[in-house]
């Protein structure tokens, strides 16, 4: 080992506590980089594969009714690989011992003999064979939820009557990677799983011999991505039987939240390497150009002896490549380990046949570079000085410190005011110029990060709040299985335990302007309506207008409209003949897509006569559903399914707490890393550099501790003025997010508190108290008396 | 018997001056310098501090640029050179021992020296080079752990060590009391007799001129007086 590196070995011992907080920011911003982005490379791999091998569909058609016979009558469609019809319906599921509504989707599996699209994994036991009748195949995560075996019974009501059948096995399929029941936001395999069965029990239950009610497609590989290009053509074709919607993949929920998973991944992989890196690179900048101030004679002697410039800054850049290589190695494996551990959270969130964590060779390398890269950045930087040091001014002591009056001490009424202390403090923060920047910036990331938890939790308890409280009002919705008169709500109004009933009429249908397409429903409301409410994103009330449509901003944008223009609906109920309606209004929708009309005008639109489409059922105040009311709801033979609000809501609530403690108190604990690399620098930066002030005040009398409270209050400056960066940088890099994260069926409202601020604000100061601790314990231990007689 | 009569001049300065420019105005801290510096010879540059001792010291030694003149070393100008040039320079030809020692303090003696060794074409083993200055046993110690003779000892091996052609020695007992110091002077006489290696030593202090074969006397920037010494002195004959 060369000289100069058992000296720098030397000094990276000497200066362990330093170095051990900024390689643990070094390490945090790798660990992100690798494990979001090995994350991604693993779920996108798997999805593909899972994808390829269950030849997952580009593009699904709805109808009321096509006879498989007119399907080999279609046209040759160009860039059309195949299509398959299928038999799918809602069903609710009885299980003994469970009393709320289960329910649950019901698909009929192709014939054997044919390469299905959508292809199940069978998990247990085996798949029905064509021809039976009294077997079913349960989604796997169903069958756990329920703690269902090949073998057991559950009853399926299919087409109003009950099947009792008998569990053939369990599987999963590649179109329910994410499963959610229609209208729900989060998989809930308590009450809603999938049903697959043979053909001719479909066909016996659903009244359907001969025919399907669903087509799955796939197209040649050039239009994957944009399969209604040869989709759209055939909707005059289908038309006739009863065409409900064509849902390209890309509008698919479970492959939608997949792939906004896989985005948000992407992003977070960018964005947190950037900010721990940033802060890595700011405070390996301060300490070796500090570094290099003290060892002004070490350098100038190694030029005098004839070391090159390059060989003396060689030396420097090295202690930022040993954080950096160190940092990169532990962040790398770090990243690894909570990779695995994200495989995990995904398997647990998404239904994958195998979700592997694997260990990416290519992003190591990538990792290590970047680190290496970055703390060569803040240690170059630094060591630049040691570049411009001619050897004979090295050698020169270095010149005294001129010392300006501050722009505080202008303001002299408030200087006067201040202690001598804290006008020491004030100075020497204004003097070491970069120092303070740098400290400022670190305590401005460690505080928006963990402003961006706080806004997370607000604005997330804001969304759930306004949506639950204010949107949906109802316990239950029941939804029809076709239109009703009034007395279906007469009729629910009178069930134990239900304080008010309301008729729904919700559309679904398609809406068209110019080119533009797109599967809507169109809800109608009156001034009566209380359990559902058109809500814009401060909470205040929409009426629906008399006349028009009162849509979403967003899908007013994406359609490319305005209130004035006119579109055209096609019911998907009823009678399906397309209308005019023009747009009266647009607000802004926090969750669904939903668009609302005035009943009147809905009904009008559909060929008058008072329509229901759906109950929704408030019980009376306090009370939770009790059994009495579980049967009742179940007996109502109209019912196709029920959606049941204060579940979501409490699902959306248990799941939304559990992911944001884990976010908050790694965001916490990120924070506290930065804030310890930041303070532990400066402050053993200040002792070694003040040294001889630091004696002098203890021989003046000082103690230890009086002297440390010089060294906090320019810490509380510092990361007081940056926790008030931090919070503004906080909430626009949590909006920023949330604006990135916001899908069409969620978009998150950035909130954040009063009492959050002052949190964050807190949080800083309780850090730099603590993390001071540390400083203290190294002027506690200082031997001031050797101090005393170092020249300077 | 001295050294430097059988040698011709290894360093001349021809006309040098040096300006430093202390905000607005020019400081000139060298005026017109002319020397010469014979190969094997012991020079003792004398005069109070500002008078541009360790500015001169430093041209010698290629560490700083004159403002005006020429730096001849043997055929070559150093004032003409690159600044890699004179580091490559220095590293083959100059030895350098400093008022402070200028240590590594996180080096043990043996590695401050190995820092030159390191870099030297032909150099001395380092332990040999301790031993010379009387550090055989001292070798493993930090400089934390030496007196300040003893550092000064390490600067000296580190200078030597390199086997330079020209020792510049600036305030070598500036900051020794009076018996370490003249320790130390008595191994910078012996090193320029024993391996005849040419040393420029600059002090202030006024007895040591007495040591050299020669002496220059600097005052403001100007050389007022420069005189061979007849009769050198022996290091046990000064005092301070």
């Amino acid at each position: 080992m060369s000289v100069l590196n058992r000296k720098l070995r030397r000094e990276l011992l000497q200066h362990r506590g330093v170095l051990v907080s900024i390689i643990a920011i070094v390490v945090l911003g790798v660990a992100c980089l690798v494990s979001m982005t090995s994350s991604y490379l693993n779920l996108l791999a798997e999805r593909d594969s899972y994808y390829r091998d269950g030849r997952m569909a580009h593009f699904w058609v709805d109808m009321v009714r096509m006879p498989d016979a007119d399907l080999d009558r279609l046209p040759e469609m160009p860039g059309i690989e195949a299509i398959q019809p299928r038999i799918s319906y809602p069903a609710t599921v009885e299980l003994a011992d469970v009393i709320e509504p289960v329910s649950g989707q019901v698909l009929s599996l192709p014939p054997p003999e044919q390469v299905a699209i959508n292809d199940i994994v069978v998990r247990s036991g085996q798949r029905p064979l064509p021809g039976d009748r009294d077997s079913v195949l349960v989604g796997e995560s169903f069958a756990e939820a329920h703690g269902l075996a090949v073998g057991d019974q559950l009853t399926l009501e299919m087409g109003g009557n009950h099947h009792e059948l008998r569990i053939a096995g369990t599987a999963i399929s590649c179109e329910f990677v994410y499963l959610m029941a229609p209208g729900g936001l989060l998989p809930d395999p308590q009450r809603y799983g999938l049903f697959y069965i043979s053909r001719e029990l479909a066909e016996d239950a659903f009244d359907m011999q001969g025919a399907s009610n669903q087509l799955v497609g796939r197209v040649s590989p050039r239009y994957a991505e944009h399969p209604d290009v040869v989709v759209d053509p055939m909707r005059p074709l289908l038309s006739p039987y009863g065409l409900l919607s064509v849902t390209p993949r890309r509008h698919q929920p479970s492959h939608r939240f997949l792939e906004d998973e896989l985005d948000q991944l992407v992003a977070f992989a960018f964005l947190a390497p950037v900010l721990f890196l940033g802060v890595a690179v700011l405070v390996i900048n301060v300490m070796m150009t500090r570094m290099v101030q003290q060892q002004r004679s070490i350098i100038g002697t190694l030029k005098a002896l004839g070391y090159r410039d390059g060989q003396v800054v060689w030396h420097y850049v090295k202690f930022g490549l040993v954080i950096g290589g160190v940092g990169g190695a532990l962040g790398i494996v770090v990243g690894q380990l909570l990779a695995d551990w994200l495989a995990v959270v995904y398997t647990a969130y998404f239904e994958l046949p195998q979700l592997v964590s694997r260990f990416h060779p290519s992003l190591a390398v990538a990792g290590l570079l970047v680190s290496l890269s970055a703390t060569a950045l803040g240690s170059g930087r630094g060591a630049r000085a040691a570049l411009k040091l001619a050897p004979a001014d090295a050698l020169r002591a270095s010149p005294p410190l001129i010392v300006h009056r501050v722009l505080l001490e202008r303001i002299g009424w408030l200087w006067r005011r201040l202690s001598v202390n804290w006008q020491n403090a004030l100075r020497n923060l204004m003097r070491a110029r970069l120092r303070a920047v740098s400290g400022c910036g670190a305590a401005a990331t460690g505080v928006a990060m963990i402003v961006l938890a706080l806004v997370y939790n607000d604005s997330l308890n804001e969304l759930v709040e306004l949506q639950y409280e204010r949107i949906l009002l109802a316990d239950f919705d029941l939804m029809l299985r076709d239109f009703a008169g009034p007395e279906v709500v007469h009729a629910a109004a009178k069930l134990p335990g239900v304080a008010r009933a309301e008729p729904l009429l919700s559309i679904p249908g398609t809406l068209e302007a110019d080119h533009r397409r797109r599967e809507v429903a169109l809800t109608g409301l009156t001034g009566d309506n209380r359990l559902t409410q058109a809500i814009d994103r401060d909470g205040r009330r929409i009426e629906p207008p008399k006349r028009g449509l009162l849509m979403p901003r967003w899908l007013a944008e994406q359609m490319d409209l305005r209130p004035g223009d006119t579109v055209t609906f096609t019911p998907a109920r009823g009678e399906r003949r397309p209308r005019q309606v023009t747009i009266a209004r647009t607000f802004e929708s926090l969750m669904g897509e939903a668009i609302y009309i005035h009943r009147g005008h809905l009904e009008q639109l559909l060929g008058g006569g008072e329509a229901v489409s759906t109950v929704q059922l408030a019980l009376d105040r306090g009370t939770t559903p009790s059994e009495v009311t579980y049967r009742a709801l179940r007996g109502l033979p109209e019912v196709e399914m029920i959606g049941d609000t204060q579940r979501q809501k409490e699902l959306l609530e248990t799941h939304m707490v559990g992911a944001m403690r884990i976010f908050t108190l790694m965001l916490i604990g990120f924070a506290t890393v930065i804030f310890f690399g930041s303070i532990m620098t400066s402050g053993y930066i200040a002792i070694g550099e003040r040294q001889r002030e630091i004696a002098t005040l203890r021989a003046l009398g000082y103690g230890p501790w009086a002297v440390g409270s010089l060294l906090l209050r320019e810490a509380l400056v510092l990361n007081l003025a940056g926790a008030v960066i931090g919070l503004v940088l906080g909430y626009h890099l949590a909006d920023a997010s949330l604006q990135a994260v916001s899908t069409e069926l969620v978009r998150v409202p950035t909130v954040l508190h009063g009492r959050s601020m002052l949190l964050a604000v807190a949080m800083a100061v309780l850090l730099t108290f603590i993390a001071h601790l540390l400083v203290q314990r190294r002027i506690n231990r200082m031997d001031w008396l050797e101090a005393l007689k170092i020249k300077e | 018997m001295a050294a430097h009569d059988r040698a011709g001049p290894m360093l001349a300065l021809a006309g040098v001056s040096r300006t430093y420019r202390m905000g607005e105005v020019d400081v000139p801290v060298l005026r017109g310098v002319d020397l010469s510096v014979a190969r094997g010879e012991l020079m003792v540059i004398v005069g109070p501090s500002g008078s541009g001792k360790s500015t001169l010291l430093n041209i010698m030694g290629a560490m700083d640029r004159a403002s005006e003149g020429r730096v001849m070393f043997r055929d070559r100008e150093l004032t003409a050179m690159s600044d890699r040039a004179l580091t490559w320079f220095r590293r083959n030809h100059i030895g350098f021992i400093f008022q402070f020692y200028n240590l590594v303090p996180t080096l043990t003696a043996r590695e401050n020296v190995q820092v030159a060794t390191e870099l030297a074409q032909k150099p001395l083993d380092p332990d040999e080079a301790l031993a010379m200055v009387g550090l055989a046993d001292r070798m493993d110690h930090f400089p934390g752990q030496l007196s300040g003779g003893e550092q000064q000892r390490v600067a000296v091996a580190r200078a030597i060590a390199k086997q330079p052609e020209l020792l510049l020695c600036d305030e070598p007992t500036g900051a020794l009391d009076a018996e370490t110091g003249k320790a130390i002077l008595r191994l910078l006489v012996d090193i320029n007799a024993r391996l005849g290696t040419t040393v420029v030593a600059i002090t202030h202090n006024a007895v040591i001129e007495r040591l050299g074969h020669r002496y220059l006397r600097l005052s403001s920037g100007c050389i007022v007086e420069s005189a061979e010494n007849e009769h050198r002195a022996a290091v046990e004959e000064i005092d301070w």
